[in-house]
This record gives structure tokens, C-alpha cells and sequence, in this order.
């Protein structure tokens, strides 16, 4: 058995997304239910190719793609195609596919476009039963840190416009009530998630090299990002910090995911090198 | 509070300061990169080493302080709010609250106070009623364990740094390199270059390295066996993320390489005699690179009346063919370059050395009658010893981390004050509702007191 069949249903699933996304952004240039519906079909025919597209490679190479940035991107653009559905399914609110669903296809491009999969065998340091949790919560708190930043850009970007009148994205984004929220939610999960990433990463340290904690750059990263939350969290729950500065914060949290996800494994040399 | 947070971002920027500039490099390394006069700055601040910088310690150790503070003087309030609530009777405070609502009712206090209880308890509240005066207040809680959320995420921070400073001061780190059928009871601590004593010693039977068709490595294992008082006391072949421990110390697969070459000269008469050249290896972009160390690289031996001087050329890791000499990096198929000389040292001509070609392990080849074997590469394993006694801190600090951000971010503490205020025509109910971080999850607890008031 190959992967092949699973890297076509992935590509079906990306143009699926890039209809989605079209039809999401149709839906707000001319308000039509009909185009909202069917953003919504396609995104979750999307998904489930996409699911189905993991669980055959996953079984084809016996392992969750996660080796490279091709085939870590295949999980990354699945969570937050998923969080996204979920959100939309919990505020009703078609809205945020505007901005969500160009995101998760950006996302899904990148895998489209970067080199396969690796053939290779898993190197011994990689071979450890904390590998699954400790990959999939990083696939969680990513994408849900990724659908935070969404929501705090398109608060930033709907408070503006409420400042002037008539503007084009006043009334075609989420409330500012329901955009905070979301945040709030996203990055609750996700530091629940990151605070998982780090654990399991620390006690799969601690069996690989006998340390649990070394300062390898991606560690630090990952534990910034955990602190620029924390901060996020502490400043909205004791100090009563919400919308813009809130929002300003998540924003800058999601570039500390970024760098600690491309960044640390393109620019620093670290133990996470791998491929 | 605002000091935990200013402590929190300079702790995150002095970590970003410890992953741009790469730590614990040579000297070199750093006067090559940023010149002399940075370097010095650099150093003197400690930002060559930030993790274990005397200032950054002190920051961590400002941290655990303010948390221990601040959880130590939220303790009283989390207590209070838990078992002790406090009855709000004032109306215009209750309408401050994050959500509130105002509903008029026909009917008499008692009756509407009773019907807002009921309504929230069938929502799951816990309630606590007292009359004041002429008006009835109502305290409802929900989730209560989340208050002491934040309160476990702290304090598992507090037990991870204190299991940290533990294992600082208990435990050690350090390393060991055994080459096969040695055996050894001391190991190198990092950072010092004397030998300290294990207690036991440690035997390599024997290191191999496992790879797939492509030859990719599998698995680094090493055969190790436990000596204590003379005793074999334990037996296993670690891997990388398998580990051996014995009383209290771990010892983490983590390097390899080729230890020294036996050949064996055997005379027509059947005596032999077996050499051993020491081999060192050197890092490259492409992997590592093995040799015979230079002033070793040649040797001689006397054996049955003839004067033999054998030299080891070279050495590959992964022998294939002559044609194609190695197939990978890796140390599978060693084999070394063998040239002899039974004319050496008195006359220095080059043509007096006869090439054996590549001998590959347990590959002969002859020379006058004279058989010469490269009888074994002696492989070494390179293992990162370490003791922490405080791990059990350490782990049962994560247990609780994960415990306190679940319980905080998932189990959310709600609060509803309800006043029953009479007035001229029945009475007045004043809601007001408060969430930690959210404020509009009470919308159906409001519609189920519409409901009951109905």
C-alpha cells in the first residue's frame, strides 16, 4: 500500500477549501445564503477527504506524517480547517470563513507545494510512544492559536471600521462580542493544548537524552509562546483586559507560534532539526 | 499582578536573547562571530550562557516568589468565595455586574425569590438565600473548583521549580564512553574534567546500529551489563529512548563510534601476534569521518624470524567494494587500507610497501605466507549518565499543571446576585451574572428565570 491515493485525496480536499474560501468571500461581497451554504458544503466535504487523506497515509507509512514541513502542514492545515468548522458551528456565524478559510487554505497550499513525503525510516530519537500525543497537541494548540489570530484580526479590523460610518466591513464581520469570545475560547483550548506539547515533549526528553528540560531553541519557543498566553490570559481574566488590547495581544502570541513553528527550525539549530 | 506579568515577558526575552545567540560555544566561535569587543559585553552579562546565568536563576527565582506571594494573599479570597460567600443585597451594585437584567413581577418577594431559586438550581446552582431588611438576596454559584484552578497552575510551577532546584542540587549529569568488553566505574560530570566515581561499573558487550534497506539508522543499542560488588546485577540493551537505570542513575544511549583495530599477523608456523591501532574520528558536514590516529598509524612486529611493519592507510566506515568504497556514514562494514614492509626501517624507499587492499572484519589476506587479519573493529558507546532523585517533583509538578489549566479553563465558575426588592405593585428582581473571561454564557439561565417569573 502506498500513500499516493492519500496525497490525491488531500489535493481533492484543497480545492475544495479554495472553493470554500471563494464562496466565503462571495458571501460577503453580496450577502446570499446561498453562497454561505454552500462555502459551508464544501468545507466539510473538504474535511473529510482530508481525514480520510490522513488516515491513509498515516496506515500507509505507518505513522503519522509529521517528518517534514509537507507532511507536518498536512495535519496543521486539517486542525485548523476543523477548529474552524467547530467555531462556525458553535457562534452560528458564517462570517468568520472570510477570513478563517483563506488562512486554512494558505495552510493547505504550502503542503501542496512543499516536496512529499519522506520514505525514510524514523531515526531512533523520534522513536517513542510520547511521539502521538505530543504531535497531535501541537496540532491542536497551533491551529487553535492559529483561529485566535483570525478572530483578533478581524476584531481589529471591524473596530476600525465601526470608528468610521459606512464602512464596507462593519457589518459584514462577527460582533466584536462574539469576535472576543472566540479568541478567549481559541486560546483557552489552545494553551490547555500547548501546556500538553510541552509536558509530553518534556517527559520524552527526559527518556531520549535524560534531561527533561535542555533550552533548546525550539523548547524556549514553545515555552514563549506558553508565557505571551499566559500573559494573554492573566491581563483578560485579573486585569479585565478585553477587546482591542486583548486582541492585539493574541496577535502577537500567534507570531511566537509562527516563529516557534517555521522560524526555530529554519533560522536557529536546535535539536528539532530533523529532516 | 502587574509584576507577574512584567516578570513573565522579561523572562520570555531573555529567553529569546538565549536562542539568537547560540550558548556555550567556544571562544573562538564567538570572537569569530561578533568580534572581541562584543564578546567581552557578551560575556561579561553571561548571555553566552543565559540558562545558567547567576541573573537568570535569580529572575526564575523572583518569579516563584511572586507566585508563592500573590497565590499565598489570593488564598483568603478563594477560600471566602468557595465556602464563604459573600450576600450582595445592593441593587446598584448587582446592576454593575458584567450582565444584568431587571424583571417585574405581580407577585409577592417571598414567592419570586422561591421561583428564582428554583429556576437555578434546575440549572445546576449552588444557592445560598437571606433575607435583608424587606428584600431577599441570592447568591448562585457554579463551578466553584475552577477558583482553585489557577491557584493548582501555580502552585505546579512552584513544585516543578522546586523539583528543578532539588535535581540541581541532588542530581548530576555527566558522560561515559565504553568501548566493547570494557568496563568502566567512573564518569566524566559535564562541564568538569574530573573523573567521578559510579559506586558500580558498567560493561559494553557489545554496540551495534541497526538501519533499514536505505540504510537510515534504526536503533543505536548497546549490550550493557551492571557490576556491583563483583556481581552482575542487571542486564539490558538500551536504545535511544530506552534507558538503563540502576540505584537512582540512567544511562541515555547518545553516541558511538570506532574505538581501535585488531589485526592479527599470523606466521606460516602458526604463531601470531595481534596489533592494535587506536582509530579517531572527525566531524564533518556530511557525518563522521574516521582515521588512524597519525603517530600510531604504523607498527612493527617480529614473528617467526622476520621483521613485519604493518601500516593501516585508512579506514571506511561502510564497506561495499573496492570501486564504490563506502555505502553510508555509518559504522557498519568498517574496513581499513592495510599496507605491509619487511624492509622497514632500513630502507626508506616507497616500493617496499605491498598494498593487502581493503580488509573488511574478519577478512585476511597474505603476504609471503604471512596472513594478516583485520580480526575486529572495536566499536564504543558514548552514554549520558544521569541521576535525578527529584524527577517524582518534577512529573507530579506537570501532573498538576495539566490539572490547574483543565480545571481553570474548563470547569467555569459562574456567579448570579439576585435581589427581591418589593414596590408598589409586587415586586422588583434584579439578576446580575459574572463568568471568569466571558460574560455572555447566562443567557439560558436568564431565560429559565423569565420562564419560572412567568
Amino acid at each position: 500500500m502506498t500513500e499516493h491515493l492519500g496525497i490525491i485525496l488531500f489535493k481533492t480536499a484543497f480545492w475544495l477549501y479554495v472553493v470554500s474560501a471563494a464562496c466565503y468571500i462571495m458571501r460577503i461581497i453580496r450577502v446570499q445564503s446561498v453562497a454561505g451554504k454552500s462555502a459551508t458544503t464544501f468545507l466539510l466535504a473538504g474535511i473529510i477527504l482530508h481525514t480520510a487523506s490522513l488516515v491513509w497515509i498515516t496506515i500507509a507509512i505507518g505513522r503519522l506524517p509529521y517528518l517534514n514541513l509537507h507532511e507536518y502542514l498536512l495535519m496543521f492545515s486539517w486542525g485548523a480547517a476543523v477548529l474552524y468548522a467547530a467555531t462556525e458551528l458553535l457562534t452560528k456565524d458564517r462570517s468568520f470563513g472570510t477570513f478563517a478559510m483563506p488562512v486554512v487554505t494558505l495552510l493547505a497550499l504550502v503542503a501542496y507545494r512543499e516536496p512529499e513525503i519522506i520514505q525514510r525510516s524514523v531515526m531512533p530519537a523520534l522513536q517513542s510512544p510520547w511521539r502521538v500525543p505530543h504531535i497531535i497537541s501541537a496540532v491542536l494548540a497551533y491551529s487553535s492559536f492559529t483561529i485566535a489570530y483570525v478572530a483578533a484580526a478581524m476584531y481589529l479590523v471591524r473596530e476600525k471600521a465601526e470608528s468610521k460610518s459606512g464602512s464596507f466591513w462593519a457589518s459584514r464581520l462577527p460582533a466584536l462580542k462574539v469576535l472576543d469570545r472566540v479568541i478567549y475560547r481559541a486560546i483557552a483550548f489552545g494553551f490547555l493544548m500547548q501546556t500538553v506539547l510541552l509536558i509530553t515533549g518534556a517527559i520524552w526528553a527526559q527518556y531520549a537524552w535524560g534531561r527533561y528540560w535542555g533550552w533548546d531553541p525550539k523548547e524556549t519557543w514553545a515555552l514563549i509562546t506558553w508565557l505571551i498566553y499566559a500573559a494573554y490570559l492573566h491581563t483578560r481574566i485579573t486585569m479585565g483586559w478585553r477587546g482591542r488590547k486583548s486582541a492585539i495581544l493574541a496577535a502577537i502570541g500567534f507570531v511566537a507560534v509562527m516563529f516557534t513553528f517555521f522560524g526555530v527550525s529554519k533560522l536557529l539549530s536546535g535539536l528539532h532539526s530533523y529532516a | 499582578m502587574k509584576t507577574a506579568i512584567v516578570l513573565l515577558l522579561i523572562l520570555a526575552a531573555t529567553s529569546i536573547a538565549g536562542t539568537i545567540i547560540q550558548q556555550n560555544q567556544s571562544d573562538e566561535f564567538y570572537i569569530k562571530t561578533y568580534g572581541q569587543g562584543l564578546y567581552s559585553v557578551l560575556k561579561t552579562l553571561s548571555l553566552t550562557d543565559v540558562y545558567h546565568s547567576i541573573w537568570f536563576i535569580l529572575l526564575m527565582g523572583l518569579v516563584g516568589v511572586n507566585l508563592a506571594v500573590c497565590s499565598i494573599n489570593r488564598f483568603g479570597i478563594a477560600w471566602r468565595r468557595t465556602f464563604k460567600p459573600e450576600i450582595a443585597a445592593d441593587p446598584d451594585r448587582i446592576a454593575r455586574m458584567a450582565v444584568s437584567e431587571k424583571i417585574a413581577c405581580k407577585d409577592k418577594v417571598e414567592l419570586v425569590a422561591s421561583k428564582i431559586e428554583a429556576a437555578l438550581r434546575s440549572r445546576g446552582y449552588c444557592i445560598v438565600k437571606k433575607n435583608v431588611c424587606d428584600k431577599v438576596a441570592i447568591h448562585a454559584a457554579k463551578g466553584r473548583l475552577s477558583i482553585w484552578g489557577p491557584y493548582l497552575t501555580h502552585l505546579s510551577i512552584l513544585v516543578i521549580f522546586v523539583g528543578a532546584a532539588l535535581g540541581g542540587l541532588t542530581g548530576f549529569e555527566g558522560y561515559v564512553i565504553i568501548p566493547e568488553g570494557k568496563r568502566i566505574s567512573a564518569y566524566y560530570p559535564n562541564n568538569s574534567d574530573r573523573l567521578k566515581n559510579l559506586g558500580f561499573s558498567v560493561e559494553l558487550v557489545k554496540f551495534g546500529i541497526t538501519h533499514d534497506q536505505y540504510r537510515n539508522p534504526t536503533g543505536y543499542k548497546s549490550d550493557l551489563i551492571v557490576y556491583d560488588g563483583g556481581k552482575q546485577v542487571a542486564r539490558k540493551v538500551i536504545d535511544v529512548n530506552h534507558p538503563l537505570s540502576y540505584k537512582g542513575v540512567s544511562f541515555y544511549q547518545s553516541g558511538y563510534g570506532l574505538s581501535h583495530l585488531v589485526l592479527r599477523i599470523t606466521a606460516p608456523d602458526g604463531r601470531f601476534e595481534k596489533l592494535s591501532f587506536a582509530i579517531g574520528s572527525r566531524e564533518t558536514e556530511h557525518g563522521t569521518v574516521y582515521g588512524i590516529i597519525e603517530d600510531q598509524a604504523w607498527k612493527m612486529v617480529r614473528l617467526g624470524g622476520k621483521k613485519l611493519t604493518v601500516f593501516v592507510h585508512d579506514i571506511v566506515p561502510d564497506y561495499v567494494s573496492d570501486n564504490r568504497l563506502s555505502a553510508s556514514m555509518l559504522p557498519l562494514n568498517p574496513a581499513a587500507n592495510v599496507y605491509v614492509n619487511d624492509r622497514f626501517p632500513e630502507y626508506k624507499g616507497l616500493d617496499a610497501w605491498k598494498s593487502l587492499g581493503w580488509l573488511a572484519e574478519s577478512k585476511s589476506a597474505k603476504h609471503d605466507n604471512y596472513k594478516i587479519t583485520a580480526e575486529k573493529f572495536v566499536r564504543y558507546t558514548g552514554l549520558q549518565v544521569a541521576a535525578n532523585p527529584a524527577l517524582p517533583v518534577v512529573y507530579a509538578g506537570f501532573g498538576l499543571m495539566l490539572a490547574g489549566v483543565f480545571i481553570s479553563f474548563y470547569l467555569n465558575y459562574r456567579i448570579i446576585r439576585v435581589v427581591v426588592e418589593p414596590v408598589s405593585e409586587g415586586s422588583v428582581a434584579i439578576l446580575g451574572a459574572q463568568s471568569r473571561a466571558e460574560s455572555d454564557v447566562f443567557d439560558g439561565d436568564f431565560r429559565k428565570i423569565r420562564q419560572m417569573l412567568e
